[in-house]
């Protein structure tokens, strides 16, 4: 498969090269990432991870969460300050982004779609 | 407190943006300082009238650790001041083991932050909420050490249907704090007359259910909550120990949030029905005597740029709707008839100068004096009906 073919209007999911997982639904990224979901099927805990200075961000949070990146970032604060949750962890590069996601079991981030996702997992997003 | 500021400070100040790392403990916190300014009445503070009072602070520290995959264990230290309350003194505000067998059933025991309404989880926090005061009309400042956080077990989860969206449930069962010196007790006892006043409160338990339909931004919630409040006393005239126990049955709140774009409005309803039987050594001067305090809101915030959001909401609190003028509160001589009613214009700003730095300031109109503390207005014939406020803050967190 392409990795077009992996992509989900700008975006692209990537996760930790070892996970079993090939595909994700929108409803069940949109679980994780606002916190109602913690772990993958296996039992796994699930690590979070956001790559600040992309185009996908802005889409991703937009659109597959339907939060503005203000309250996405708001609503975790919340989850935090309150014991509800362990936010994601922010990245400034995709080398950091990638090089954590490749060394952390239950991983997961998202890309754009024109960035290689080297040594990563790429999860296809249905609808 | 300068101790524990330069503490906070020499925390927070070099990292900024991202958490600590300690090991597998993740370290966040933050700082804040405000100042209170008010006309005719003092609120919050003993002095906000007269030139206003920087008695207006918090500091925090939080971490969390992913012992197993199931398994998270999370604390929160504090360290606030608000006029006489906090002074500074440091406390756990939650310490649990959180642990999720799946999407639909998890449970925190330990210490944990009691469910109340959509924000009462994140009311000391305040990088968390455009304002620098929550709605007095639900979150009553003066209740805070009741319904801030309990020591027992609670039980939460997720279910999902297509049709109806999410359902986030959390139940609960515990002793919530309490605190002998706060300024609720000591309002407490100049109002009953008494001396040496002491507050246990024996239990709270109660549920919260929030449906996220499948509408993107919007949800609705439901709370209610139960509990029981003994404070026993000396009373001042004929010495005699007296008791006053009161229990909630019990504090319903209701709550609509709907973000869209850059906009959320949000509202919510509080019915909180209290029975309380007065003693006074052998006799009982009243009993399961009800009071239907009543609370409500509503209104929006706008985020003007990716930095500024402004927000304006109108608020109504009754100490008892059966009693809206406090004509009986009056009747019975332990306060005035302006302590019936809260109705409140506010308007707020808030800027974020960077990802971990925040300004904010708010202005209320208010009309009556419900949610001033007698202890801070010992004269309650001075009370007055139409007063203004003003408050400033600024929060440092990473």
């Amino acid at each position: 498969m392409t990795q077009a073919g992996l992509c989900h209007g700008k975006v692209m999911v990537i996760a930790h090269p070892k996970t079993t997982v090939r595909e994700i639904s929108q409803h069940r990224l949109r679980q994780l990432y606002l916190n109602r979901s913690k772990k993958w099927a296996d039992g796994s805990s699930v690590h979070l991870t956001v790559f600040v200075d992309q185009p996908a961000t802005t889409v991703f949070i937009t659109k597959h969460l339907g939060k503005s990146t203000a309250q996405f970032k708001r609503y975790w604060k919340q989850q935090l300050f309150s014991g509800k949750g362990i936010p994601p962890e922010y990245f400034k590069t995709l080398q950091e982004l990638l090089q954590y996601i490749r060394t952390t079991r239950g991983a997961i981030g998202f890309i754009d779609c024109d960035a290689p996702p080297k040594g990563v997992a790429v999860i296809r997003l249905t609808e | 407190m300068k101790i524990l500021i330069q503490i906070g400070l020499s925390l927070i100040l070099p990292a900024m943006v991202q958490a600590y790392d300690l090991g597998p403990v993740k370290l966040h916190g933050f700082l804040s300082q405000g100042y209170i300014l008010s006309s005719k009445n003092n609120v919050h503070t003993d002095n906000s009238t007269s030139g206003g009072s920087f008695k207006f602070n918090e500091i925090g520290l939080n971490g969390t650790y992913q012992w197993r995959d199931s398994v998270v264990v999370s604390g929160q230290i504090i360290s606030r001041d608000l006029g006489d309350e906090g002074n500074n003194n440091l406390y756990i505000d939650y310490l649990q083991a959180d642990i999720q067998f799946n999407d639909w059933f998890g449970t925190r025991l330990g210490r944990f932050k009691t469910p109340l309404g959509f924000y009462n989880q994140t009311r000391d926090i305040d990088l968390a909420r455009p304002t620098v005061f929550l709605p007095q009309s639900i979150y009553i400042e003066a209740y805070r050490p009741l319904v801030a956080s309990t020591t027992g077990g609670l039980v939460y989860g997720n279910l999902h249907n297509d049709n109806i969206g999410d359902i986030d449930y959390e139940l609960f069962y515990g002793v919530p704090g309490e605190d002998d010196d706060s300024c609720f007790a000591r309002a407490m006892e100049l109002m009953l007359s008494g001396n040496n006043l002491t507050m246990y409160a024996r239990n709270i338990y109660g549920g919260k259910l929030q449906v996220t339909p499948p509408i993107n931004g919007l949800r609705f919630g439901l709370t209610l909550t139960y509990g029981d409040t003994d404070l026993n006393y000396t009373d001042k005239l004929s010495g005699l120990p007296s008791r006053l126990r009161g229990s909630s049955e019990p504090m319903a709140i209701g709550s609509i949030e709907y973000m869209v774009n850059d906009f959320t409005f949000a509202s919510e309803y509080m019915l909180n029905r209290q029975r309380s039987t007065l003693k006074i050594g052998g006799t009982t001067l009243h009993k399961d005597r009800l009071t239907k305090a009543e609370g409500f809101y509503i209104g929006g915030s706008y985020r003007i740029t990716a930095k500024l959001e402004t927000t304006l909401y109108w608020e109504n609190f009754y100490r008892d709707k059966d009693d809206k003028h406090g004509k009986k509160l009056a009747a019975t001589g332990v306060g005035v008839e302006v302590q019936g009613w809260h109705r409140a214009w506010v308007l707020a700003v808030r800027y974020d100068i960077t990802d971990w730095w925040l300004v904010k300031a708010e202005g209320q109109l208010i009309d009556g004096a419900a949610i001033t503390s007698p202890h801070y207005n010992q004269d309650l014939s001075e009370l007055k009906q139409h007063w203004n406020s003003l408050a400033l803050k600024t929060t440092f967190n990473f």
